[in-house]
């Protein structure tokens, strides 16, 4: 996983302080592969509640000034009904360590 | 003889002004002609209702077109007022402090619900009427900026849209936005 120690631990800061109850972290996409260089991170967060669009929009805010690159968030609820996309996602993502 | 830069800049101000003008008017028509809030099986059970998809697509499309073009003016009246420009953020941190902008978070935050649904475009009609009722909140203060915006050049660098034929409608709507 191409994210530095730092990273990890304000990326995991920053988003169990907005999403209180988070029950995981996921990464997917090229952040996963070793051979890219830069690119966005792409992220799955899941909680036990669900949690809207302006939720969404203030934690995507909050990752991108912490981290300083482009994130991708997708918020997921733990039991709850998945998209396609979501499901796609999710069985090619590997937990934050 | 090769033209005044700064006259030109001020002539390409006026006509960003103008622009506001015209997309506050269609912004805020449209939106007054939907109702709100939208619930998703009312969206599933019209989901063949081109007039009403056609509207929500314009109110995306208006909605963009309205913030792109604050922003666009925002760029060029800071530069013509001789502050720092460098980046975008410099250039928001300036217009909350003369309150053109509540602040830099909110303009954010409603730029960045734009930009979700553009990326995410959903199938999901719960999903898709979140996003509508979610631009619908933001409409007022999206107007706002641009209301206030336009007083600002005014007041402080004496630059008023081109007259053109949104002029009238135009201050209609902004004096229940100032």
């Amino acid at each position: 996983m191409r994210l530095s120690a730092d990273q990890i631990s304000n990326l995991r800061k920053t988003v169990t302080s907005l999403i209180k109850d988070v029950t995981e972290i996921r990464v997917f996409g090229s952040r996963l592969d070793a051979s890219r260089k830069g690119g966005d991170l792409d992220l799955v967060v899941e909680s036990e509640q669900r949690h809207g669009i302006l939720e969404k929009a203030d934690l995507k805010i909050a990752l991108e000034r912490v981290l300083g690159l482009p994130v991708d968030v997708l918020l997921v609820t733990q039991n709850g009904t998945q998209s396609v996309f979501e499901r796609l996602a999710m069985s090619k993502s590997q937990p934050l360590p | 003889m090769s033209e005044d830069p700064l006259s030109l800049e001020k002539q390409h101000l006026a006509g960003l002004l103008e622009a506001i003008q015209r997309c506050v008017y269609f912004l805020e028509g449209l939106d007054s002609r939907l109702s709100f809030p939208l619930g998703g099986d009312a969206l599933r059970s019209r989901c063949k209702d081109r007039e009403l998809f056609d509207s929500l697509a314009a109110l995306n499309e208006r909605f963009s077109k309205l913030q792109d073009t604050c922003a666009a003016v925002m760029r060029h009246a800071a530069m013509l007022s001789a502050e720092r420009t460098e980046t975008f953020l410099t250039v928001l941190s300036f217009y909350e402090k003369v309150g053109v902008i509540d602040s830099v978070d909110g303009w954010q935050r409603v730029r960045m619900i734009r930009n979700i649904a553009s990326h995410d475009y959903e199938t999901s009609y719960d999903e898709i009427a979140e996003h509508f009722n979610a631009l619908h909140t933001s409409i007022p203060q999206l107007l706002r900026t641009g209301v206030k915006l336009m007083d600002f050049c005014k007041q402080s660098l004496g630059i008023a849209p081109n007259e053109g034929a949104f002029s009238t409608d135009y201050q209609q709507i902004a004096q229940r936005y100032r």
